[in-house]
């Protein structure tokens, strides 16, 4: 019975909603049926027919208060009124085009904005990796605390593990199985020479991970059993696809990895790429990893290694915090065999980037950037609050009305909210839109060649968009709500100077608003400010080097193991080649290019006295004319000589800044250095130019002569175009040995890449700060204009009594500079902070660079005693004679 | 008395449901027939005005205990008929033998000296 009631008012309810139309119509109709029929009962009784329908309508009550009853009481009441509710704002909102296009989008910008920044963040650290089960999915990692360290070499990050440990990590009960990663550039050749982005992974990876397989099998516990056990081969799916063309016999092929054959075992599912943010396309067992680097790096027997990522599938029943416990446990044992370690193992949950220094130093930034996100939200819900009070008071006069004929408050209040969420709801939706386009965003600026991360929206994202959007209702909806309906009836209905005698806090609010957007745009106006000025420094600097027409190859010919000699003869081969290129203007060798690495090297300098002192600086390999190919100059002395055998003493090179530190006043020819258990001669002092930084033009580099080019770059500087060039070289390296692959990179395009995120973020932050700098500005005329009014009687009683008009226009001024000069304040204080943590994108601005911060305050300040005197102004026009009588 | 206008007690809410049951049960009717009823059968004392009554026979309606139809009045007018459906005349049985029960435990409770 109660069941079947329910269904039955479910049903009148989505009746009563959807034909809302035809329903109305017929309550009409039985309404003026019952009035007629009264009425005739009236006349039955002797009324006159005219008097019968008058008393009639009066008897039922007013046929539209009875509809207005009736509907309260159908079923689904209160979702028709919502209903009702949306409509009326819909057709309010689109009254007023202007005020919701503005609102929605400084919405949709500030949730979307701040939704992709939360997206990126979720998407490398916390979003589960792209297999299945993924929620059972755990990283181990091992800290060392600080005593351990010292000796320990460290390839990646510091908490990763050796080969060893990891065996010992595996054995954690907690593991239903567990693998470890590290990735690896492979040079394939089946057929014709390719670089590869690889994987060495131990035996039970695909397991692990579980991963199955388009063709073919995982490794076998055979395969992997010893060092150098068998030469497997595992490709993805997308490697097979486009260097097989999907040809199904690819199983049981020979392939050489770094010219060793390896067979193919098998070929991934679609969806797999590894679990690294770089796609991987091949999977090689570790035990293979010495053979692979030709015997010169034993990376898999050596133990005090950091270089493996591991990961492990948590045991049916076992819980985080066990595995951690064992973890621990394993980790003390680990430790009892080194004296003075001390081990901080860790197992989290399953993520791109997860590592402990994440969750430690990582923080900060982390917080950095989520600060700046919601400083974003916070700004556009300022700006929307201001356009919405502005508004409120425009309306003042109609919720008057609305009040006065009954409406009560708490349903103007909801219909106020219901206003605000639509508009939340709908600037939500454009942002999400923002979300959905980020993936193509971050494609376009990746500098990982090759990412697989996700960064597509998935349901927890929405869940995302959607709370900002409602935490944006509740910012920037309620306040205005409720000062809109504590309106005083009597002197909304009088003109605009009763306004005056209306309590003060909606002008309160308003100077709040404005304060808070003041300090916003102070803060981003400061940040975007310095990150411009240190973009616009880092390229206006001249980095004492050529950029333009610098091209840079490297090669793979350490990977397919060539030894030093062989080496020899291709470099000589190719530079010859490259040199005799029309527009060449010169060929180098170097370690490797400037500002995209930094390698420091600490060494000895023998002094004049005969005691040495101990010296720190960058360090490059670089061939004689390297100086000539970056256009550097050879201040003093001589530059190397072409490639040939030195002997235990090296001629080394000196940049000006490192000949100053090291030999002040003196003339740093035939001083020498101790480098490597060896001295060398200092024979010629170079040019300075900014090799670790763009932020340092002057720097220590000590240059060091090409002995042997086995993993140099080469370097050319061309006049003519450098894609022609670019092209070219790896033809040429083809010809001598179809093994041999080569990777041209223009330098410019590196730098550039390298400036990229400095340059975003002074954009994005100079474009909100000046948007809220705008709606700041209007914000205060409003708030002046406001207190001029409301003081107007006040201000006619100081100039009937002798104040000048100019006394009057700064009594004003002052009461908007208020709110101003202390958003302004706190906005620089905060910028301060945020630039001291942003420093490293600086390139030696300082963050508290007085040109950026003096520019900003100047532009600040004009906007704001430009904003105070036009209002300010009208104080000056007051009649105090009619006014007073006015008001009298 | 009027039950909008002076709202007797909260004791009497389930009241115009009952009685509006009850005057149906004798026959399909009207909104100003089942008012006009139901002033008959209490002899005067309850004339329910629309704005109680229409807005009940809507929610009884939604539950499911009425079902409209439209017909020709006395006067050759169309009007909107209310009939008991299966449900209603089963509500009206629960709800006569609860108004009995209350009734009878009231009229014991008041006659306790």
């Amino acid at each position: 019975m109660g069941f079947r009631r329910t269904i039955s008012e479910l049903r009148a309810a989505m009746r009563n909603l959807f034909r809302r139309g035809r329903i109305e119509q017929t309550l009409d109709d039985e309404l003026h049926a019952y009035v007629e029929l009264l009425a005739a009962e009236k006349v039955r009784e002797g009324m006159p027919r005219a008097d019968a329908r008058r008393a009639a309508l009066i008897e039922s009550g007013g046929v539209e208060q009875v509809k207005e009853d009736v509907r309260d009481a159908r079923a689904g009441a209160w979702l028709e009124s919502l209903a009702r509710d949306v409509e009326h704002t819909l057709r309010g909102l689109r009254r007023t085009p202007g005020f919701t296009v503005a609102v929605v989008a400084t919405l949709a910008i500030g949730i979307g904005l701040n939704s992709a920044i939360f997206t990126l963040t979720y998407s490398v650290l916390a979003r589960p990796l792209p297999v299945r089960d993924a929620d059972r999915v755990v990283n181990v990692y091992a800290r060392l605390r600080s005593g351990g360290v010292a000796g320990r070499n460290v390839n990646g990050n510091p908490s990763f593990l050796s080969y060893d440990e990891f065996l010992e990590y595996a054995r954690a009960s907690s593991f239903a199985s567990s693998a470890v990663y590290h990735s690896v550039d492979l040079s394939v050749a089946d057929g014709t020479a390719r670089l590869a982005d690889g994987e060495l992974v131990s035996c039970d990876y695909f397991r692990t991970l579980r991963v199955s397989f388009a063709l073919g099998r995982g490794f076998t516990p055979e395969e992997c059993a010893h060092v150098g056990g068998a030469p497997s081969v595992v490709l993805s799916h997308g490697a097979w696809q486009a260097q097989y063309g999907g040809d199904s016999s690819v199983v049981g092929r020979v392939v050489h990895l770094n010219g060793i054959p390896f067979r193919v075992v098998g070929v991934t599912e679609r969806a797999f790429d590894g679990i690294a943010l770089q796609r991987a396309s091949i999977w090689v067992p570790i035990t293979m990893q010495i053979a692979l680097s030709h015997g010169r790096d034993s990376a898999v027997v050596q133990n005090n290694l950091s270089w493996l990522v591991m990961v492990a599938r948590l045991a049916p029943n076992a819980t985080l915090e066990q595995a951690n416990a064992e973890a621990t446990v394993i980790g003390h044992r680990l430790d009892a065999l080194a004296s003075g370690r001390q081990t901080i193992p860790s197992v989290v949950r399953g993520a791109y980037v997860n590592f402990p220094e994440v969750a430690g130093q990582g923080a900060l930034p982390l917080a950095l950037i989520m600060l700046l996100g919601f400083t974003i939200v916070a700004m556009a819900c300022a700006n929307v609050v201001s356009l919405v009070l502005a508004r409120g008071l425009a309306r003042r006069r109609e919720i008057a009305i609305r009040l006065a004929i009954g409406a009560s408050r708490a349903k103007l209040v909801r219909q106020l909210v219901i206003e605000s969420g639509m508009l939340a709801t709908l600037g939500a939706a454009l942002g999400l839109a923002f979300v959905y386009a980020l993936p193509f965003v971050v494609r376009g600026l990746s500098p990982i060649a090759n990412m697989q991360l996700d960064v597509s929206p998935d349901h927890r994202v929405i869940a995302y968009v959607f709370a900002v959007g409602a935490a944006a209702t509740l910012l920037f909806g309620l306040a205005p709500a409720l000062q809109a309906t504590s309106v005083d009836l009597a002197s909304a209905f009088k003109n605009v100077s009763a306004l005056g005698r209306l309590n003060v806090r909606p002008s309160r609010v308003r100077a709040i608003v404005v304060g808070v957007q003041m300090a916003g745009s102070a803060m981003l106006l400061v940040v975007g400010g310095l990150f411009l000025r240190g973009t616009r420094r880092a390229v206006a600097n001249d980095p004492g080097y050529m950029t333009s027409g610098v091209v840079s190859f490297s090669m793979n010919a350490e990977a397919i193991g060539y030894d030093s000699t062989r080496a020899a003869s291709v470099y000589a081969a190719l530079v010859e080649r490259i040199r005799d290129t029309p527009g060449v203007a010169s060929v180098a060798l170097t370690s490797r290019m400037p500002l995209l690495a930094s390698t420091s090297a600490g060494f000895y300098v023998e002094r004049g006295n005969g005691d040495s002192l101990r010296q720190r600086a960058s360090f490059m390999v670089v061939s004689g004319t390297y100086f000539q190919t970056m256009n550097m100059r050879i201040v003093r002395g001589t530059t190397f000589d072409s490639m040939s055998t030195h002997t235990p003493e090296y001629p080394v090179i000196v940049s000006g800044s490192l000949a100053s530190a090291t030999w002040p006043g003196e003339d740093a020819l035939g001083k020498r250095i101790r480098w490597r258990g060896a001295w060398h001669r200092v024979v010629g002092v170079a040019s300075e130019a900014a090799v670790s930084s763009l932020a340092r033009t002057a720097e220590p580099v000590l240059y060091l002569p090409v002995v042997d080019p086995l993993g140099k770059q080469i370097v050319a500087r061309t006049t003519n175009s450098p894609a022609k060039l670019m092209a070219s070289v790896p033809e040429w390296a083809r010809e001598i040995d179809p093994q041999l692959t080569v990777a041209s990179h223009r330098f410019e395009d590196r730098i550039a890449m390298a400036l990229l995120p400095g340059q975003l973020v002074a954009v994005a932050t100079g474009v909100l700060g000046a948007l809220a700098l705008l709606l700041a500005t209007i914000g205060i005329a409003g708030v002046v204009t406001f207190a001029v009014g409301q003081r107007r009687h006040e201000l006619a009683v100081r100039l009937a009594i002798g104040a000048t008009a100019r006394d009057v226009v700064m009594l004003m001024m002052r009461q908007g500079a208020k709110p101003l000069s202390i958003g302004a304040g706190v906005g620089v204080l905060m910028a301060v902070v945020l630039a001291q943590l942003a420093r490293g994108f600086l390139y030696g601005v300082s963050p508290l660079d007085p040109i950026a911060y003096l520019a900003i305050l100047l532009v600040l300040a004009s906007a704001g005693i430009a904003a105070t005197y036009v209002p300010s102004r009208r104080a000056a026009l007051i009649d105090p004679a009619a006014t007073l009588r006015d008001e009298a | 008395m009027t039950i909008r206008e002076t709202e007797p007690s909260k004791l009497l809410q389930g009241t115009l449901d009952l009685l509006i049951l009850k005057a149906l049960a004798l026959g399909d009717m009207h909104g100003l027939g089942i008012s006009r009823r139901i002033e008959q059968m209490t002899h005067g004392t309850f004339r329910v005005k629309p704005g109680s009554l229409f807005p009940a026979l809507h929610r009884m309606e939604d539950a499911g205990w009425l079902a409209p139809r439209w017909g020709e009045s006395e006067a050759n007018r169309r009007a909107k008929y209310y009939r008991l459906t299966a449900a209603g005349r089963k509500q009206f049985q629960t709800e006569e033998s609860e108004w009995q029960r209350v009734a009878v435990a009231i009229t014991a409770a008041l006659r306790t000296t």
